[in-house]
C-alpha cells in the first residue's frame, strides 16, 4: 500500500460509499511520484489530497475536458466518486491515456466518464442535449464568450447548483501596484474581454457561480508553448532571448494545482459568486524562468540575451511566449477561503512537467528558432550554429558555438 | 513568568478567528512596554507609532530613545513624543549600550527597534535576558539574499551571510529568549526621519528628470508606518508569536516608475523619467546606486504569514496615500528647499545629456552630440510625450537613450504595450518612440 509518510493522515477509501472523505495527505511536492511508486492496484488519482470532504457526490457536466485543464480535472472529480459528462465536439477521444495515469485509474476512469457529443457554438443543439439530464454542477473549461454561456444555463435551469468558470488573470488591468488582486480594476479592452462578459453574465444571472482566473498554466501535456518553449531551446543547446532586462516578474501555476482549486470549490458556500486568482505561490522573473527549466532539466545555466522588443519586426512569430510586462496575482484569497495550498513549488513543477512530458520527447510545437536567429544575429552579429558536442547537458560556452 | 502574566490578565482572553478558520488567542493585558528606539534612518519613527498603538490598546510604554535629547527633540519624530507624553507615554533619553542608563521597571515587553548587530543589540539582551516575557527585534527584511529565480521574500529564505541581525537572532535563539523578529522593507509616512518617496517629489515637483536605475521595472515594498505599528503591537500578550519571524510589508508592491507616476499624477505633473546604469555611470554597483532612496534589485516580500498567525491586515495603500504624502511634503515648506542635485547632474552628465538650470534655456549639451537639443531638425520622428515642462528635449528619435554605453546595453524599454506581446514593428515606424514611459501610461492609473 501506500508508504508509512503518505499515509500518515490518510484515511481509507471505501468504494461504493456514499462520502469519500480522503484527508489532505503530507504536503511534499513529489507525493504524487510517492503514491505511484506504490503497487498498481492503487490508483494515483485514488489517494488525492484535494479534499472537497463532505460534498456528496454530484451530476456533472464539464464543457470540453479533453486538452489540458480537464484532463486532470475529469479524473480527478470522477476519483472523488462524482458522475461526469463531458461536452466535447468527439474530435478527439474522451478517454485517452495520460502521463498520470495508471493502467487501473485509468481503466477505471475511462468505464465512468461520460460524453454528450456537441458543438457548443451550436447553442439550441447544446440546450437540447442538456436538457432534462439533470446536471447539479457545470465545470465550464473553455468558454470563451458570454454567448457561449446562456444555453448551458438554459439546459441545466432546472437542476444547476453550481457553475464554475475557467477565466483568466489576463483581465486584469495593468496596474503598477502588483500583485493583482481579486477587487483590481479590469481591463475592458483585453484580449480576454469574452471571458469578462462571461462573468458578467454569470453575476447578472444570479446564478450561483464561482470564477476561477489563473495565471500561467504549466504542467504536463500543456499545449500553451510556456515551459515547452524554454524546454526546446535549453535541449538545443541555444541561448535564450528574453526581452528587456528580463527582470519582468510573473506566475505560473502547475496544473494539477489549478485542478485541485476547482475541486476545493465544489459545494463550497464560501465560494459562492466569488472569483479566485489561482497560480503558484511565488513569482518569478523571466530569466528566472530560463533558470529554472534549465534546473528542471538537469542542464547548465542557460546564456541569456537581453533585447529591445521594438528593434525587430517578428511579424507574426511570437519571440517569447509571456506578455512583456508584470503580470501575477496574488493567490492569498483562494488559499484562506477554500483551505487551498499549491503544491508545486516552481522548479518541482517545471521537473514534473519534463518527466513526464517534454522529457518523454512530447511536445505540442515544433520549435521555430527564427525570431531566436533574428536576435542572435542582431546582438552577436553572427548567427548561432549547433554545438558540435549535440547532448543537451554539455556545457554551453561562447566558444562552442561562435 | 508564566504564571504573572496570567495574572495581569485584565480583559481575558480574546478569541479571534482568522482566516481558513485558524482560532487566533490573543490575551488582552496592560503590559509594561520598553522600546528601544534608534536615533535615526528609516525605522526612526517606528517607535513614535508604536507607543501609540500600544498606548492604545491599552498598555504602559516606556520610550527609551538613544541620542542627545538636545539635538534631536527639534527633529521629526522626536519632535512628536511631546504629544504622546501627554497620553502617558514616557520618553527617557538613553544610550542602549550602556544598561545603567536604561529606566528602572519590571517590563513585560521590550521592542529592540535600534540595533543591527550583535555590537548594538548584545547589552540590551543580555540585560532583559529572563526578565521579559516577551522580546521583539526589529530586523530587517533587507538580511534576505537575493533570489535570481524567485524574488519575493519568503519567511525562512535564505538570508545574508554578513547581515548583522542574522548573527542577533541566532544569539536570541541559542539564550532561549522568548522572542520574536519582524523585518520591515522601506516605510513612509508622516514625521519619518529617513526620506522615501519624498526623493521623486523633490525632483518632479522642481521639473527636473527622475533618474531610475534601468530597468525601472523593479518592484519595491512600501509600507505605511501605521501599519507597521499594528503589526509590531499585535505580539504583546502573543504566545503563537514567540520563535517566529514575521515579513513586515504592505501585500502590493510598486515599481520604480510606477512610484515617479503616481507622484507625478499626485502633483499634475509629467514626470520625465530616465533609465541609467548606475554601474556604467559609476555611481554604484551591486544592488545599490549612488543618490538613489532604494536598491535597485526587486525587494518586496510576502505578509501572508502575518496575515494568517497574526491576523494582521495592512489598512493603507502606497497609492491611495500618495496624494497625501505629497500635500505633506508642500506643508513643511520641502518644495522651497534646496535640494543637492549634485549626483543626479552627475549622472546627466554621463549620459550625455544637458543639465537642468533653473531657468528655462539651458545650455547645449556636450560634444558627444547623440543628445544634443532638438532645435535642428534632421527628420526627427514624430514627438511622443509632450515634454512642454522641461527645459530640454534630447534626440529621442535616434533610439538610442545613452552614448556611453553600449547600444544595445540592456537596452531594455519594458514599459510596452498592454496585453500584447506582438512586436512592435508597427507601432515604431509611426511613433518612433523609444520612451521609457509609454503612450498609454495614464490609463493604467
Amino acid at each position: 500500500m501506500l508508504n508509512a509518510s503518505t499515509t500518515r493522515r490518510a484515511s481509507a477509501i471505501k468504494a461504493g460509499s456514499r462520502r469519500v472523505q480522503v484527508k489532505v495527505s503530507a504536503r511534499f511536492a513529489n507525493w504524487r511520484d510517492q503514491v505511484e511508486r506504490s503497487p498498481p492496484s492503487t490508483s494515483s488519482y485514488g489517494s488525492s489530497s484535494k479534499s472537497s470532504s463532505g460534498v456528496e457526490p454530484k451530476k456533472i457536466l464539464m464543457m470540453g475536458g479533453t486538452r489540458f485543464i480537464g484532463l486532470y480535472l475529469a479524473r480527478d472529480l470522477i476519483a472523488q466518486g462524482h458522475d461526469v459528462t463531458l461536452f466535447t465536439r468527439g474530435k478527439k477521444k474522451v478517454a485517452s491515456e495520460i502521463p498520470d495515469d495508471t493502467p487501473s485509474s485509468f481503466a477505471e476512469f475511462s468505464r465512468k466518464v461520460k460524453h454528450i457529443q456537441g458543438d457548443r457554438m451550436d447553442f439550441p443543439e447544446v440546450e437540447r442535449k442538456l436538457a432534462r439530464e439533470g446536471f447539479q454542477v457545470v465545470y465550464d473549461i473553455n468558454g470563451r464568450e458570454a454567448v457561449e454561456v446562456e444555453p448551458v444555463l438554459k439546459g441545466t435551469k432546472s437542476t444547476l447548483e453550481q457553475y464554475i468558470y475557467c477565466s483568466s488573470a489576463g483581465v486584469y488591468l495593468k496596474n503598477d501596484m502588483m500583485p493583482h488582486r481579486e477587487e483590481d480594476a479590469v481591463d475592458p479592452k483585453s484580449r480576454h474581454k469574452g471571458k469578462l462578459d462571461t462573468e458578467e453574465l454569470l453575476r447578472k444571472s444570479g446564478v450561483n457561480f464561482t470564477s476561477i482566473r489563473p495565471v500561467y498554466i504549466y504542467g504536463p501535456l500543456n499545449y500553451n508553448p510556456v515551459e515547452e518553449w524554454f524546454f526546446h531551446r535549453l535541449k538545443a543547446g541555444r541561448p535564450i532571448p528574453v526581452p528587456g532586462s528580463g527582470q519582468q516578474v510573473t506566475q505560473l501555476g502547475h496544473v494539477k494545482d489549478l485542478s485541485t482549486a476547482f475541486i476545493k470549490v465544489l459545494g463550497n458556500k464560501k465560494a459562492a459568486r466569488q472569483v479566485y486568482n489561482i497560480s503558484g505561490e511565488r513569482f518569478v522573473t523571466f530569466d528566472g524562468i530560463a533558470k529554472a527549466c534549465a534546473k528542471a532539466m538537469g542542464v547548465p545555466e542557460p546564456e541569456l540575451i537581453h533585447y529591445n522588443a521594438k528593434e525587430f519586426d517578428f511579424g507574426k512569430d511570437k519571440a517569447f511566449p509571456m506578455r512583456d510586462q508584470h503580470f501575477f496575482a496574488s493567490v492569498d484569497k483562494a488559499m484562506a477561503d477554500l483551505d487551498w495550498t499549491p503544491e508545486f513549488g516552481l522548479v518541482d513543477g517545471l521537473k514534473d512537467s519534463y518527466k513526464k512530458d517534454f522529457g518523454r520527447g512530447t511536445f505540442r510545437k515544433e520549435p521555430n528558432f527564427k525570431c531566436d536567429d533574428m536576435i542572435i544575429e542582431a546582438k552577436k552579429g553572427s548567427s548561432f550554429s549547433e554545438p558540435k558536442a549535440a547532448a543537451a547537458s554539455a556545457p554551453i560556452s561562447r566558444s562552442s558555438w561562435r | 513568568m508564566q504564571s504573572s502574566m496570567r495574572a495581569r490578565v485584565a480583559g481575558g482572553a480574546r478569541r479571534a478567528v482568522g482566516p481558513a478558520g485558524r482560532r487566533l488567542t490573543v490575551k488582552v493585558m496592560n503590559a509594561n512596554v520598553l522600546i528601544a528606539n534608534t536615533k535615526g534612518g528609516g525605522h526612526a519613527f517606528i517607535g513614535l507609532y508604536l507607543a501609540k498603538e500600544l498606548l492604545k490598546k491599552g498598555h504602559k510604554v516606556t520610550i527609551m530613545n538613544d541620542g542627545d535629547a538636545d539635538k534631536l527633540t527639534k527633529k521629526n519624530p522626536y519632535a512628536k513624543y511631546a504629544e504622546l507624553e501627554r497620553q502617558g507615554l514616557n520618553v527617557v533619553w538613553a544610550d542602549p549600550s550602556k544598561p545603567s542608563t536604561y529606566p528602572r521597571g519590571n517590563f513585560d515587553v521590550v521592542y529592540d527597534n535600534n540595533g543591527k548587530d550583535m555590537a548594538s543589540c548584545q547589552p540590551l539582551i543580555d540585560h532583559f535576558k529572563h526578565k521579559v516575557d516577551h522580546y521583539v527585534f526589529v530586523s530587517s527584511a533587507g538580511a534576505y539574499k537575493a533570489d535570481p529565480i524567485e524574488p519575493m521574500h519568503v519567511e525562512g529564505d535564505a538570508r545574508k551571510s554578513t547581515a548583522g541581525h542574522v548573527e542577533v537572532e541566532a544569539y536570541l535563539e541559542k539564550s532561549r529568549m522568548p522572542y520574536t523578529v519582524f523585518q520591515p522593507l522601506y516605510i513612509y509616512g508622516p514625521h519619518t526621519a529617513k526620506d522615501c518617496e519624498q526623493w521623486f517629489v523633490d525632483r518632479i515637483i522642481r521639473d527636473r528628470p527622475v533618474l531610475l536605475p534601468a530597468p525601472g521595472i523593479q518592484l519595491t515594498s512600501l509600507t505605511h508606518v501605521e501599519d507597521v505599528a499594528s503589526m509590531l503591537a499585535a505580539v504583546p500578550g502573543n504566545r503563537a508569536a514567540i520563535g517566529q519571524q514575521f515579513n513586515v510589508c504592505s501585500d502590493r508592491c510598486i515599481s520604480f516608475i510606477g512610484i515617479a507616476k503616481a507622484i507625478g499624477k499626485a502633483l499634475g505633473k509629467d514626470p520625465e523619467i530616465i533609465l541609467y546604469s548606475p554601474e556604467k555611470v559609476g555611481t554604484g554597483k551591486s544592488g545599490k546606486a549612488e543618490g538613489f532612496p532604494f536598491r535597485t534589485v526587486h525587494f518586496f516580500a510576502s505578509s501572508d504569514k502575518a496575515k494568517r498567525e497574526l491576523g494582521w491586515k495592512p489598512k493603507h495603500d502606497f497609492n491611495k496615500d500618495v496624494q497625501a504624502m505629497v500635500n505633506d511634503y508642500k506643508a513643511n515648506g520641502r518644495d522651497k528647499k534646496e535640494v543637492d542635485f549634485s549626483i543626479d547632474d552627475k549622472i546627466l552628465a554621463a549620459l550625455g545629456k544637458s543639465v537642468p538650470k533653473s531657468s528655462s534655456a539651458s545650455s547645449s549639451s556636450s560634444s558627444s552630440s547623440s543628445f544634443s537639443r532638438v532645435s535642428s531638425s534632421s527628420g526627427p520622428k514624430a514627438e511622443e510625450l509632450p515634454r512642454s515642462r522641461s527645459s530640454f528635449s534630447p534626440r529621442r528619435d535616434l533610439k538610442i537613450k545613452r552614448t556611453v554605453l553600449p547600444a544595445n546595453w540592456r537596452d531594455s524599454m519594458d514599459e510596452a504595450e498592454p496585453a500584447s506581446a506582438k512586436p512592435a514593428a508597427g507601432r515604431s515606424a509611426t511613433s518612433g518612440r523609444s520612451g521609457s514611459v509609454p503612450k498609454d501610461w495614464r490609463s493604467s492609473l
